[in-house]
């Protein structure tokens, strides 16, 4: 028993360093001229703080570009996700479409599908829709990864709620809208920051939409734009200075959602 | 949510409403369609174009014409192919065995008071919602033979031989496997810990009058109120393992001597690099006939136990 109370916060500590070293070399690099890093010293520690890849950071427009535009793509994806998932759940749990059950099953296969394929035919396909080149274009392509996900989720949840409140709020003389608007959204608030959650990390985790969709340098995401930088030690300062100052607070505000995450899941899958 | 319900009493009877709104069946195949239109344009329509780009000759600026399974038949006889192929499998089967007992770790670790919950819970979860082009652009920093800072405490403080982690072939697919492992596992713990939330504390209370043990517990209770949630994830999370891109892509794409390739990066150099779209696409489809059967088969065994 004392040996398992010594063990867990061991664990817990290690398992918090190995997820926080690489960011902590990503602070460290960030205030490193480019090629001091070959030479200095410690690796882990700054010899002196190098300014310049924030500097650089600010005064190019492209990193100022780059974060809008990965925030644009962020919020849109969310917000389109949520609501086709949303809509499409209550219809399925709720509005006697049949076949639920199967629609999600086959809903989950997308995942099968490997995105090597895809690009190439949307590539054709979102120039065609002059779409091609711009943020549209993960924009429009994002949700397609997030709303399988979301769309089985909130459908757990909406099933997992009694019927009965669904029933009694029809009796109230709510309709089918404002049944979901009033009744069950607000119930929903932990699945949907958990589709939420799982619609940044998504988006976050892609590179090859990034990189081929939008192939422009100005027009690009910080993902994609750091993919046409070419990888060489002059840029690593603003990039990461860019992760310190952009990317990691988006990330921190919403792991601190992870609570909710777990809450949303967690009530919809076990019933 | 009480409340809700009285605030619709007290406006009493609503009005008079638009009558497709009143009608369920219709409405629930309208709330249908934001869902197929995005999923039908952006991921049917070019998966159905893709397998017919599979089995064309088509190259780049050359729509080319139907080639039967020459493209599936050509695979067969490339070396690089089938290293790629075992490279996924090793891969996906390594790092899935990692995240799934590390993931179950942290969430058994979460699921618990301790001081700064919430700051260690979100910095658990950062490696999960961080760009992953840029903390592998990191970690390829890191791994770095010339001026790597995992070789740099094997060296001063372990006093070990330093490692070329990228440039040799076997160290470099380790080390996709640590990166890809270290961005894998909260997805697993906070998904665990979701699922070890909803089980209900009087069940631990009784197996311990029982005089159950800590294991026993965890096999009994544990395990099987888990297993839901365990199944989708473990699912999720092989299927998007083996179609990985980004990581592979960007921590070696390929290097050394294309020893490092999974199908997925191999499929990007054929098709976008040498510009054989058909073949390329091929590739990418290879394993999708073999997933879809273990995932239905999973599936199926599933609901006839349940």
């Amino acid at each position: 028993m004392s040996a398992a109370r010594l063990l867990r916060p061991f664990f817990l500590l290690v398992l918090t360093a190995f997820s926080l070293v690489p960011f902590w070399w990503m602070l460290i690099a960030s205030l490193k001229a480019g090629d001091q890093q070959l030479t200095s010293g410690n690796p882990w520690w700054f010899d002196e703080v190098y300014w310049g890849g924030y500097r650089d950071l600010f005064a190019g427009s492209l990193f100022r570009t780059w974060m809008l535009n990965t925030v644009l793509v962020l919020v849109a994806t969310v917000a389109i996700s949520l609501v086709a998932s949303c809509l499409a759940a209550y219809a399925l749990a709720h509005l006697g479409v049949p076949h639920g059950r199967s629609l999600v099953l086959v809903l989950f296969a997308t995942y099968l599908v490997p995105q090597g394929v895809l690009f190439l035919p949307l590539v054709r396909l979102l120039a065609r829709l002059h779409l091609l080149n711009s943020p549209a274009a993960l924009i429009v392509t994002y949700p397609g990864l997030v709303i399988p996900f979301g769309t089985w989720v909130l459908w757990s949840f909406f099933r997992s709620l009694p019927r009965d409140l669904v029933d009694l709020a029809r009796l109230e003389g709510a309709g089918p809208v404002r049944t979901l608007t009033v009744v069950l959204l607000p119930m929903a608030a932990p699945a949907l920051a958990a589709v939420g959650l799982f619609a940044v990390a998504v988006v976050f985790n892609d590179f090859l939409y990034a990189f081929t969709l939008i192939q422009s340098q100005q027009d690009t995401t910080l993902m994609g734009g750091v993919g046409l930088l070419s990888t060489d030690l002059g840029e690593t300062g603003p990039t990461f200075a860019a992760v310190m100052l952009g990317i990691v607070p988006i990330a921190l505000a919403c792991a601190f959602f992870a609570d909710r995450y777990a809450a949303g899941l967690g009530t919809g899958i076990i019933e | 949510m009480g409340a809700a319900v009285r605030g619709l009493e007290a406006r009493g009877l609503m009005g008079p409403r638009v009558r497709i709104l009143d009608r369920e069946a219709p409405l629930g195949y309208l709330l249908l369609v934001p869902l197929l239109l995005l999923l039908g344009l952006f991921l049917a329509y070019p998966f159905l174009f893709g397998i017919w780009l599979s089995v064309t000759n088509a190259q780049i600026g050359d729509n080319g014409h139907f080639v039967g399974a020459a493209n599936y038949q050509y695979e067969r006889s490339d070396t690089v192919f089938i290293q790629s192929f075992a490279n996924t499998i090793t891969y996906t089967a390594v790092t899935t065995v990692f995240k799934l007992g590390l993931g179950l770790l942290m969430a058994l670790l979460l699921n618990q008071v301790f001081p700064a919950q919430r700051f260690v819970r979100a910095a658990l979860l950062l490696p999960w919602i961080i760009p992953s082009v840029l903390s592998t652009l990191a970690w390829r920093w890191m791994f770095d033979p010339t001026f790597s800072v995992v070789n740099w405490v094997a060296l001063h403080y372990l006093h070990l031989p330093s490692v070329n982690w990228l440039g040799t072939t076997s160290t470099a697919l380790v080390s996709l496997m640590i990166v890809n492992t270290w961005r894998g596992i909260p997805f697993y713990g906070i998904s665990f810990l979701a699922g070890l939330q909803t089980i209900p504390t009087e069940l631990y209370e009784a197996a311990r009058v029982d005089g159950a043990t800590r294991f026993q517990q965890f096999r009994q209770i544990t395990l099987p109120m888990l297993r839901p949630i365990l199944v989708v994830v473990l699912l999720l999370s092989t299927i998007l393992t083996f179609g990985d891109f980004t990581l592979p892509y960007v921590l070696t794409n390929c290097a050394p001597y294309n020893s490092t390739c999974v199908l997925s990066t191999w499929a990007f150099q054929i098709g976008v690099n040498g510009g054989y779209i058909g073949i390329g696409a091929a590739i990418s489809l290879v394993l999708f006939p073999l997933l879809s059967i273990i995932v239905a088969g999973v599936l199926i065994g599933l609901r006839s136990r349940d």
